[in-house]
């Protein structure tokens, strides 16, 4: 205890020297942990997405890949068709143990209850459904009836009105999907049901008609029988049935991750190489304050300070420092990223997901701890020379 | 330090008062068009004009900080300022709000940013208070 | 208590160079004795100093403290006795920069085990009353005169009860009136026991020693 206090005060007294060092661990610090959380939350908000989607295997229309990818990420509406007979052959198929279809549609730009111009619906069939029924039986206790829908995070009632009304048709919000930071949170869900209602209403209310072609899905989602290949069922599919393309949940966003993965990662080769050269520069410091203190240092020792006790005291100013710069440096990225996460993930163009507590702390405690060892070992050698250093010749200069 | 505290928190209440008239969807050019066929600006735009009427007193406060030698007046000061940083919190989250919508400029920009200044200027007032207590006269 | 025999300490300047501040030195200090030592700058009395408190070893000879060889003693076995047993004065300004009066005075007591810190705040308030500094006791070493920061460095000395002060130049940068109270301050604390060995310009406090010497080219010469 007396070490951190004579430590403290050590701190105090060499203001500027001290400050510079606080403000170079905690700018690196928050650039470091800033990087990681952009990359942690990508990585989250896509893993949350895949987990909200719930099927092994998304089927989709031959060259519409990247339409429904970019409409599963970014909440970018698209319609893609292919022939309802294709449920029937995807399900036949060995290991596939259950198969639904959905229809994608776009409301009309500008649509008054949304909060993005253009919202992604997504219409699924009740009866064979199992991506959203087990959220529905769970939260709301039974499933969609008529004219009833679910949303992504951002959807909602606008003010002054108890609907949403989509192509003239009102229907009652009745519940909104957890946060996944993807497009799935501009999405609106609805039963075939309601869709068909929709349709009909559309003809007479709505500013333009919609229309859903009855043999026609936009895309399949399969679960494969447990303890069955995935991948082997996928390749299957490719094979029996025509015009399509198989997407394992896993590889999804694939592309996007490719390009987030190159430009993140190249973000991080940055942070460490600023990181190294503050170090560097943090060890000069150290060398210098060395020097500066020699006598103060060999007055320690005449006054019954053990070379041991000089050299953690050194040391111990430098993990003070480390420990502070860090927790400034994290908590004033952290923070900052938890507050503007929209506005960030809405200008990178990527989706975001604030990690989990667990995450976070994990993230902390290592940025923490590489600040502390790199820190100290910065502080190495000025400690050791200090330690054991001629004292009579430090005495007199 | 109260020169110090006082200095920031003049630098804070100008943000709280400026920052709020770029983050508003007026600012954007979204304004509500009413059945009439007129418009006017949405809730968020009313909030940045309120922001002003708590960054203005804030500058007063922070200057008279900067300037205070005596363990009173620093007290009191840190306490008005306080109060107007939770105000230019409150504001954008119950007293006025902003818009419905979550991707708005004034949720995902001009609200954080309050939340943050507003925070800031609790913390540089009581800052500027645990120096006052400490402080001989 | 403390004891030279036949010490001396050279410093190597360069490859050719070679410095002996202390020559074949013998001195029996008694435990309660006030030794003066005096000379001109240069003559190795702060080497001797140096050499009594174990911060430097002799190139040849045994400096003694108890009975001890500090030669045979480790770091931690020369620092304890450091803490534990010596006060020491440096004749430069040694004051911890970051540290207030208080804190300075009270450093020594952080090495000495089995200390509370409660007794050693009164002490340290104590001795720094005692050395005229009671309203400085909150004030940083660059807020005090030469003279105020000597008198720091004093009662810094005598914080953990030593049985030997190592004072050089104590009364140096000190005003008449001041160096006056000092002595008559060693004087008293030496009347309780504690050894001194000084060494000074200052012929004043030859008249307190119980035994003085003349320090030239690195020998000791008894003056009275």
């Amino acid at each position: 205890m007396q070490l951190i206090r004579l430590a403290l005060k050590n701190i105090r007294g060499s203001g500027f020297r001290s400050l510079a060092i606080f403000l170079a661990v905690m700018s690196v610090a928050a650039f470091l942990v800033s990087i990681t959380l952009i990359i942690a939350g990508a990585q989250y908000s896509l893993d949350s997405g895949l987990k909200r989607l719930g099927a092994d295997i998304l089927v989709v229309p031959e060259g519409a890949e990247t339409k429904v990818e970019t409409a599963l990420l970014m909440g970018k509406p698209t319609e893609v068709w292919m022939p309802r007979d294709n449920l029937q052959k995807v399900a036949s198929i060995p290991g596939v143990e259950a198969a639904s279809p959905q229809i994608f549609l776009a409301s009309m730009y500008n649509s008054p209850c949304c909060s993005v111009s253009e919202m992604f619906i997504v219409v699924y069939d009740p009866a064979t459904d199992f991506t959203l029924s087990p959220w529905l039986e769970k939260n709301l206790g039974r499933s969609l009836a008529l004219g009833e829908v679910i949303g992504g995070t951002y959807i909602f009632v606008p003010a002054g009105s108890e609907y949403v009304r989509l192509y003239g048709y009102d229907m009652t919000l009745k519940g909104n999907l957890e946060s996944t930071g993807t497009g799935i949170d501009q999405t609106l869900f609805m039963a075939l049901d309601t869709a068909q209602a929709m349709e009909q209403v559309s003809a007479t209310a709505a500013m333009e008609e919609i229309y859903i072609n009855p043999d026609d899905i936009s895309a399949i989602m399969v679960r494969v029988a447990p303890g069955v290949d995935a991948h082997r069922v996928a390749i299957q599919i490719g094979k029996d049935v025509t015009g399509v393309v198989p997407i394992e949940s896993p590889k999804l966003f694939g592309a996007f991750r490719n390009q987030m993965n190159g430009l993140l990662w190249g973000f991080f080769a940055i942070t460490v190489i600023v990181w190294a050269v503050a170090m560097g520069l943090i060890g000069l410091v150290f060398s210098m304050a060395a020097n500066e203190r020699r006598r103060e240092m060999a007055v320690l020792r005449a006054l019954g300070g053990t070379r041991n006790f000089i050299f953690r005291s050194v040391l111990s100013e430098a993990i003070l420092l480390a420990l502070s710069g860090a927790v400034a440096g994290i908590a004033v990225a952290a923070s900052s990223l938890y507050l503007f996460k929209d506005l960030i993930a809405g200008s990178l163009k990527m989706p975001f997901l604030f990690p989990s507590i667990p995450s976070f702390i994990v993230l902390f405690s290592a940025i923490v701890a590489l600040a502390i060892v790199t820190v100290t070992l910065s502080a190495l050698i000025p400690a050791l020379r200090l330690s054991r250093q001629e004292l009579a010749i430090a005495m007199r200069e | 330090m109260n020169r110090i505290f006082g200095i920031t928190l003049i630098v804070l209440a100008l943000a709280i008062a400026v920052v709020p008239q770029f983050t508003d969807c007026y600012s954007q050019g979204s304004v509500l068009t009413l059945a009439s066929g007129s418009t006017q600006p949405m809730k968020c735009h009313w909030t940045a004009q309120a922001e002003i009427a708590v960054g203005v007193p804030l500058v007063g406060v922070g200057a008279m900080l900067a300037l205070s030698r005596r363990k009173g007046t620093a007290g009191s000061l840190s306490i008005m300022g306080i109060v107007l940083g939770a105000m230019a919190i409150a504001l954008p989250f119950s007293l006025i709000g902003t818009c419905a919508a979550p991707t708005h400029l004034c949720n995902t920009a001009m609200k954080p940013a309050l939340t943050a200044l507003g925070s800031l200027a609790i913390v540089a007032s009581l800052g500027a208070m645990v120096v006052a207590r400490r402080a001989k006269d | 208590m403390l004891s030279f025999h036949d010490v001396t300490k050279e410093f190597r300047l360069d490859e050719a160079n070679t410095i002996t501040p202390v020559h074949n030195v013998d001195l029996k200090i008694e435990r309660g004795e006030f030794i003066v030592i005096m000379g001109r700058s240069g003559t190795g009395k702060t080497t001797l100093l140096n050499l009594a408190a174990g911060l430097v070893r002799p190139t040849s000879g045994r400096v003694m403290i108890d009975n001890v060889d500090l030669a045979a003693m480790t770091d931690r076995q020369i620092s304890s006795l450091r803490s534990d047993k010596i006060g020491f004065i440096f004749q430069f300004p040694s004051l911890l920069p970051s540290l207030t009066v208080k804190d300075n005075v009270s450093l020594p007591a952080i090495f000495r085990n089995g200390q509370g810190s409660k007794g050693i705040d009164q002490r340290a308030s104590g001795l720094i009353g005692m050395l005229g500094l009671a309203e400085k006791m909150n004030v940083y070493p660059k807020q005090l005169s030469a003279g105020e920061q000597k008198r720091v460095v004093i009662a810094r000395s005598l914080i953990n009860s030593p049985e030997l002060v190592l004072a050089d130049e104590p009364t140096s940068d000190l005003d008449s009136r001041t160096e006056r109270e000092v002595m008559d301050i060693m004087r008293d604390v030496n009347l309780k026991g504690v050894t001194f060995l000084i060494v000074t310009h200052s012929l004043d406090l030859v008249a307190f020693a119980t035994r003085a010497f003349e320090m030239e080219g690195g020998s000791l010469k008894e003056l009275r």
